[in-house]
């Protein structure tokens, strides 16, 4: 009796297991059939103002005590790039951010937006090279365009409206933004969700 | 200090060798990826941006201890402590934030990307739980070959279901977010 239990105890820790280990293997299928499914493109959350809406203006003035404007119709575009010092994607972002700059200029002007410490900020923008860009703190500003995760960018058109936005952790993803913006949809997401209907 | 009851050796065993490698997985998994976790910490908005950085060294480090500390009898219970309070840290921090309404940050849990939802903090208890059971006295019972293969069995099984259940907390989100979708 003692030995027929000792057998079906083992067998059952066998069972067990490699019953643990196909849940294991189906839960990880299905997290990668959700990473296969989900959108390419910077991720847009749907919080804050609409794209496609009027942006919220602003006046403020930047770091180096200039005035910047944001949400009126302009000679071009802007590109609002939310960043804070403590964060590493961000950094990695900047010396993107500034060849974007230089081959985009005819049409787009880039204004870093963040909040918090001044000094902080001016230690950050002297050792990231972003001297002569716009750099304005203002906590208004991520609390109007919801901003709950960083790198955030929000692309204003040049008429003052929301031309696209989203998480951006690449710069294909801001690439993106601006493709998103030339094709009239407010994300890559809901391009791929047209293309899909037509 | 341990409840009167004392626990069967194999039982206290198996949270004990479980819980150890949950630890010192995370602990490991933050420090590969210390700039990942910095993020997150700093996501969570509650500590000033200069104490990030030490926190985010700090953290992972006492997980390693107290992972470590499990895994020997004698200073089990220290370190079941020092476990728990890390993860009342944690999980409270994951609760404020629920509380501010913010769900869409990065739990920074390790491993893959967890967004922060109830069933998390849900986790966090049940991982609690597994540590009281590993610092109670064993009752002394002389031990069986059998018994191995329990301890060996039952951890491996844990860790198993641990793994399923972060696999399926880190898809419920996106899960949701599909079925509003459609």
């Amino acid at each position: 009796m003692n030995e027929a239990l000792m057998v079906s105890n083992i067998i059952l820790w066998v069972v067990v297991l490699a019953l643990v280990v196909a849940l294991v293997a189906l839960a990880r299928q299905v997290g990668i059939l959700y990473e296969r499914v989900a959108p390419i493109g910077a991720l847009m959350m749907d919080s804050g103002p609409k794209v496609g809406d009027e942006a919220p203006a602003f006046d403020l003035v930047d770091l180096a005590g200039q005035a910047v404007s944001l949400g009126k119709p302009a000679d071009r575009s802007t590109l609002l790039f939310f960043l804070s010092p403590s964060c590493p994607v961000c950094k990695k972002l900047v010396p993107i951010l500034g060849s974007i700059s230089r081959s985009e200029a005819a049409w787009l002007r880039i204004v870093f937006a963040s909040d918090g410490e001044p000094a902080q900020h001016a230690e950050l923008q002297r050792k990231a090279g972003l001297a002569g860009f716009p750099y304005v703190l203002s906590t208004e500003l991520g609390m109007t365009y919801r901003i709950g995760k960083l790198p955030y960018a929000v692309l204003i058109d040049d008429a003052g409206r929301i031309g696209a936005k989203g998480l951006v952790n690449s710069r294909e993803q801001i690439e993106s933004l601006f493709a998103a913006k030339e094709l009239g949809v407010a994300s890559v997401q809901e391009f791929i969700d047209q293309k899909a209907r037509a | 200090m341990s409840l009167a009851l004392p626990c069967d050796p194999a039982v206290t065993s198996i949270a004990a060798a479980a819980l150890s490698v949950i630890f010192l997985l995370a602990a490991w998994h933050k420090l590969r990826d210390i700039d990942s976790f910095e993020s997150a910490a700093a996501a969570y908005r509650l500590l000033p941006a200069a104490w990030i950085r030490p926190f985010a060294r700090l953290l992972p480090a006492l997980e390693a201890v107290a992972g470590m500390g499990l895994l020997f009898a004698a200073i089990r219970e220290h370190a079941a402590w020092l476990a728990l309070g890390l993860l009342f840290v944690m999980t409270g921090a994951v609760a404020i934030n629920l509380a501010r309404g913010i769900r869409d940050i990065d739990c920074g849990c390790g491993s893959a990307p967890i967004p922060l939802s109830p069933f998390l903090v849900a986790r966090n208890l049940v991982l609690a739980g597994g540590l009281i059971v590993a610092m109670q006295a064993s009752a002394p019972r002389a031990l069986h070959w059998l018994d191995y293969v329990t301890v060996a069995g039952g951890t491996l099984a844990l860790l198993g279901l641990y793994a399923a259940g972060n696999e399926l907390l880190a898809t419920h989100t996106r899960a949701q977010e599909a079925r509003n979708h459609a």
